[in-house]
């Protein structure tokens, strides 16, 4: 087991390479030159500029230029003044130690520092959702298993369908007209309920106070709407993977062995069935966290929901080249890692895994 | 008792026609019976219709998607001149509406073919050839596959502020992989058949016999891969757009006339509805094509 989880985590090793290969390609598309883009001020003279160039390295070749963002310079000399002798020690210790250089908009602060403060936030968010995204879709779609071609079944495959096709940020705005506006406002105020004021909160994660937010039992009402919307796609595929996942197993031989040798209707479904159809559910474990990763910049967004989505949104916005990179680096290691728990779950879950 | 006979051949001969029916034939046949997708495919036609004549459409009306007319803004639906309102400029909205199916519309259209073309050719020569060439390509994926797909999206059209090509361009770069994955494991189990035995030994070069014996014969999982790649671009389309990275304003898309649509809310519901109805429904349209279409493919289900 220590062998294959060893044998998985180097097999991503070439992946976040990749990974970081392709980030890099990416930030050369970035318009205007990084010299003044870096340096932020209009009345540089020339040879200061020239000299921040070579400190730089911006005409060296690329293959250079990206070894440098990776794994620093600290260690070399660089030649700044273009005399042909290194004079100047670099001052950059590469991404892989943690140096993603600057944030433009937060002057002088680190990213991954900025990062790691609005992570909580959003790995909080996921939780919630896949918390209740997976317990409500396997529910719906073990039940919608069990009374196949029933009323149920139909339903839940329309809501699946409707699942998939409703964008979620239109889900988002509509869940937000509903429960801010028209429900408190044109329905319940004129029966004499409450004053029109939003029934849950329309955005953020705790109610703005000083000295950070209050433990979750005191904000989860913060967290309802995000998490359904959230939830609701969720639901959507995994309610219909699960019902197949679960006809499928209906017909397998220790199913009839079961249900021959007597067992009543209930334990032949949730024993036996429920347990086996729940595996494949590992695997697709990791792409929904992939999922709602990538989602996570659109809710965030909506609900101004204070973690890294919407800090890449804001990074995007601002144009803050740095630490727009240090979140999708972030983000694509923290997704790398979310496929290989899932197949780590899926090993020890299913044991006729081979290693 | 000779026209028994003859009545008798006929109607063998008519069953014999009944079992030679093509593969496309039999999947057209399913295809009649099956009412939901093809009230989907009216409805996607229709709206591609009236995309198509916008320019013919709003010139008729007498309406124009960008002329602004302030003291006329947020004016509700059935308004006079404008039968489904104006936004906050005073800028026709059914005419936004229908210019903008052209941009949201065209722009799937055209990067679900191109997707389609890139992945195709890419997954054919990695599952026909395998070996170094298949493991690079396989790397790859799942390299560009790890960065999740929406960061990478909005990261490159935020940095590119794309034109509707260039968002096709992008939506191709970043989508070919889906394709080329079902493509590679088909070929894979294609190129051991007979028949490609059997075109090898004849002499027929590798490209010949990956796209004359090979793709031919994923074609029915290529059409149903387009159709739910459309559906997922519009949502991609739209998302990014709303998010203000995709096509932006004056230009209508129906994903970022949504943009500033909520905080008029109070003033202009339809303004926030209509045009998320619009995408909603091309996207559940798109997914009953794909379901039916796969359904009238599948050999297993009887015609």
């Amino acid at each position: 087991m220590q062998k294959y989880i060893l044998r998985r985590i180097v097999q991503a090793l070439p992946t976040l390479l990749g990974i970081t290969f392709i980030v890099y390609f990416i930030m050369l598309l970035v318009p205007g030159d990084p010299v003044s883009l870096l340096a932020f001020d209009p009345t540089l003279r020339q040879d200061e500029r020239d000299r921040l160039a070579r400190q730089l390295g911006v005409n060296d070749p690329f293959i250079l230029q990206y070894l440098r963002w990776l794994i620093g310079d600290d260690w070399m000399m660089v030649d700044t003044n273009a005399d042909g002798e290194v004079d100047a020690w670099g001052d950059n210790y590469g991404i892989l130690r943690g140096d993603f250089g600057t944030s433009f908009k937060f002057r002088g602060s680190n990213p991954l520092t900025l990062i790691a403060e609005r992570l909580g936030a959003t790995i909080e968010l996921n939780i919630a959702v896949l918390l209740v995204g997976l317990t409500s879709g396997i529910t719906i779609g073990v039940l919608a298993a069990v009374s196949r071609g029933g009323w149920f079944d139909k339903s839940t495959r329309v809501l699946a369908v409707v699942g998939d096709s409703v964008p979620a940020f239109w889900l988002g705005l509509m869940v937000l007209v509903f429960f801010g506006i028209a429900l408190p406002r044109d329905i319940l105020e004129p029966m004499g309920i409450g004053n029109g004021s939003p029934l849950l909160p329309m955005g953020g994660r705790c109610p703005p106070v000083r000295g950070g937010c209050p433990p979750i039992f005191l904000r989860i009402h913060f967290l309802i709407l995000p998490t359904a919307v959230s939830a609701f796609g969720v639901i959507a595929v995994w309610s219909r993977y699960m019902r197949a996942s679960m006809l499928e197993t209906i017909n397998a031989d220790f199913m009839r062995t079961a249900r021959a040798k007597g067992l009543n209707h209930s334990q032949v479904w949730f024993r036996h069935g429920l347990r086996n159809a729940i595996l494949p559910f590992a695997v697709f474990l990791g792409p929904t966290f992939v999922g709602l990763l990538g989602g996570s910049v659109i809710i965030e967004r909506i609900f101004t929901w204070p973690g890294v989505g919407l800090l890449t949104f804001d990074a995007l916005v601002s144009r803050d080249y740095p630490m727009v990179m240090a979140n999708v680096m972030i983000a694509s290691v923290l997704t790398v890692l979310g496929y290989i728990l899932s197949d780590i779950l899926y090993a020890i879950f299913d044991p006729r895994v081979r290693f | 008792m000779n026209s028994n006979k003859i009545a008798k051949l006929d109607a063998k001969s008519k069953r014999d026609e009944r079992q030679s029916l093509t593969m496309w034939q039999r999947s057209l046949r399913r295809l009649r019976r099956d009412k939901p997708t093809l009230l989907a495919m009216f409805t996607v036609l229709l709206f591609a219709l009236l995309s198509l004549l916008a320019p013919l459409l709003s010139d008729v009306m007498g309406i124009n998607p960008n002329e602004q007319n302030v003291r006329n803004n947020y004016a509700p639906l059935f308004s006079e001149g404008h039968p489904l309102g104006t936004d906050e400029l005073g800028r026709d909205h059914l005419s936004r509406l229908l210019y903008g199916g052209r941009i949201s519309l065209g722009i799937a259209f055209a990067a679900a073919f191109l997707t389609l073309g890139i992945g195709v050719a890419i997954g054919v020569c990695a599952g026909f050839y395998g070996g170094k060439l298949d493991d690079f390509i396989n790397w790859f994926i799942i390299t560009l596959n790890s960065i999740p797909g929406l960061f990478l999206l909005i990261l490159i059209s935020a940095l590119l502020s794309p034109t509707p090509l260039t968002l096709v361009l992008i939506f191709a770069i970043l989508g070919w992989t889906g394709v080329t994955r079902l493509v590679r494991a088909e070929t894979y189990s294609i190129k051991e058949r007979e028949y490609v035995l059997a075109a090898r030994a004849i002499g027929a070069s590798p490209f010949r016999i990956m796209f004359v014996h090979i793709v031919p014969n994923i074609f029915s999982l290529l059409i149903v891969s387009l159709v739910l790649g459309m559906s997922g671009l519009i949502l991609a389309e739209s998302a990014l757009s709303y998010l203000g990275f995709g096509i932006r304003a004056p230009i209508p898309t129906w994903g970022n006339m949504l943009s500033g649509a909520f905080a008029y809310m109070r003033r202009a519901p339809h303004l926030l509805f209509l045009p998320g109805i619009l995408i909603s429904v091309t996207v559940f349209c798109f997914y009953l094509i794909g379901d039916g279409l796969r359904d009238a493919f599948d050999p297993k289900i009887a015609a």
